[in-house]
């Protein structure tokens, strides 16, 4: 049972974002409003791109970001999976390196990274590009492989930073179909951002409103 | 046709700058004595020039990778105060003259410089006129280029790469070697090529520094300039030994490196 909670304040150059979110197992919190609404920034603090001004950020009993406390986990630390507004493939790796990425980093042995990777192909209908370059895959298909990058370390906390983004309609309808299946397996928490409030109410369980930094009321 | 629409003064300012790199170099291959080639190119001073000249720059290459690397990584993406003055000291060096470069060695590490003194006085050291100062003087020189190559292309690396593998558990060290590094690897040869050829062809510095003693500090730009007072030939059959290289280098370089650095050293 994984339980998220990040409540405080962050300063990005002018912009003063508010964060206040509780999300645990099970639980997919939808992210909505305009664009420049701070969403992204919400991300980038729970992942620990961003540091907070103060508040604090806990998964289950560790503190990830804690200002007053002089606390800070290095996002390789935080056990997090996160698929970004562009997929972020790594251009020299294949299709099977780009998922084994993870495991690889965080040292797992070559057995169970073959073993893992060979089922997420299959999960995600990748086995066929196993030995394909991100190039050579179509905006839909690397928008898989992100995804399957993200979820193979088990991650405790899933973040998904506008995962639709620059897709066109027909594979955006496939990947939210694809994201709901996967979602229903997902045993961590599940933060997702979009500034289109059809794929939060598609998806997520709960839906907070952003605008200039600040939760509006939904 | 495209050149037709082009002024014909231009062509001929366009013809007068390809005659200016072309007819030097023609020049050497027509004035070369061609019969004395196998009896110049065995010569002890040809082959102790060139395995001087080979392994110094070789070895200056290593440490411009070894040290110039996690320069440019300091440069990209620290936040360090003064990061541009340190750009602005690494492109100064790579127009000062080279004697220049030579003269600031000495002051540094000569007998009696700022560092050497010490180096001298406390363990013994003495680094002008040996094969170290060599290696010293083409490090200094060539190094700019491995820096502010790979800094560029660091700088122009979409910051979601690196964000994307420490997200997923790569330590920023881990990062750097597998995914930044590889992203930007046509930048870094570029970089080292470059480096390389600078520390191949250098000769101000060298000469300053290291002096041209045939077979402790003489390289072939050294031994070129030894040979033009005493036997033009050589000289000639030495110097094309160094556009061989450079063309070689040049061969090298071609299409895709370059283009790729233009395009912002990544794939």
């Amino acid at each position: 049972m994984v339980k998220l909670s990040a409540h405080g304040l962050s300063h990005i150059g002018a912009m003063r974002i508010a964060i206040d979110l509780s999300v645990q197992s099970g639980e997919v919190v939808g992210v909505v409003g305009p664009n420049g609404a701070g969403k992204t920034s919400w991300l980038r603090c729970i992942a620990g791109f961003i540091s907070l001004s103060s508040g604090s950020i806990i998964c289950d009993d560790a503190v990830w970001d804690d200002p007053s406390a002089s606390c800070w986990k290095a996002p390789e630390q935080r056990g997090i999976g996160m698929v970004f507004q562009q997929p972020a493939l790594f251009g020299h790796l294949s299709v099977r390196e780009n998922i084994a990425f993870p495991m690889r980093a965080r040292g797992k042995s070559t057995l169970q990274i073959k073993e893992r990777v060979d089922e997420y192909l299959g999960r995600f209908q990748l086995g066929r590009y196993a030995g394909f370059h991100p190039s050579q895959l179509s905006g839909g298909e690397q928008q898989r492989v992100a995804v399957a990058r993200a979820l193979i370390g088990e991650p405790d906390v899933l973040l998904l930073d506008e995962p639709f983004s620059g897709i066109d309609v027909d594979t955006r309808k496939t990947i939210r179909a694809d994201l709901a299946l996967y979602f229903s397996s997902f045993k961590g928490a599940c933060v997702l951002v979009s500034h289109d409030s059809h794929d939060v109410d598609a998806l997520a369980t709960s839906r907070i409103e952003l605008d200039h930094g600040q939760l509006r009321p939904s | 046709m495209r050149h037709s629409r082009i002024p014909w003064l231009i062509w001929v300012l366009a013809s007068i700058a390809l005659a200016l790199f072309f007819i030097p170099l023609l020049s050497l291959v027509i004035r070369a004595p061609w019969s004395d080639l196998t009896q110049t190119l065995s010569s002890s001073v040809v082959h102790d020039a060139l395995r001087l000249s080979l392994v110094c720059s070789l070895i200056a290459t290593s440490l411009c990778i070894i040290i110039g690397v996690p320069c440019a990584w300091v440069l990209a993406y620290s936040s360090l105060p003064g990061k541009s003055a340190f750009r602005a000291l690494c492109t100064l060096s790579m127009v000062l003259p080279p004697v220049v470069s030579g003269v600031a060695l000495i002051a540094a590490l000569g007998r009696r410089g700022v560092v050497g003194q010490f180096l001298f006085s406390g363990f013994g050291i003495q680094i002008p006129f040996t094969i170290v100062a060599v290696v010293i003087a083409e490090t200094f020189v060539a190094l700019p280029f491995l820096i502010l190559t790979v800094d560029a292309a660091l700088r122009q690396l979409d910051p979601v790469f690196d964000e994307s593998a420490r997200v997923h558990g790569a330590t920023s060290w881990y990062s750097f070697r597998r995914v930044i590094l590889p992203s930007i690897r046509p930048a870094v040869i570029a970089g080292v090529v470059l480096a390389w050829a600078r520390a191949l062809g250098e000769f101000g510095a060298t000469i300053t520094f290291a002096g041209n003693l045939q077979g402790r500090t003489q390289t072939v730009p050294s031994a070129v300039f030894l040979a033009l007072e005493r036997n033009r030939g050589e000289a000639i059959m030495l110097s094309l030994v160094l556009v061989a290289i450079s063309l070689t280098v040049l061969v090298l370089l071609r299409d895709r490196w370059v283009t790729a650095v233009a395009r912002g050293g990544s794939w």
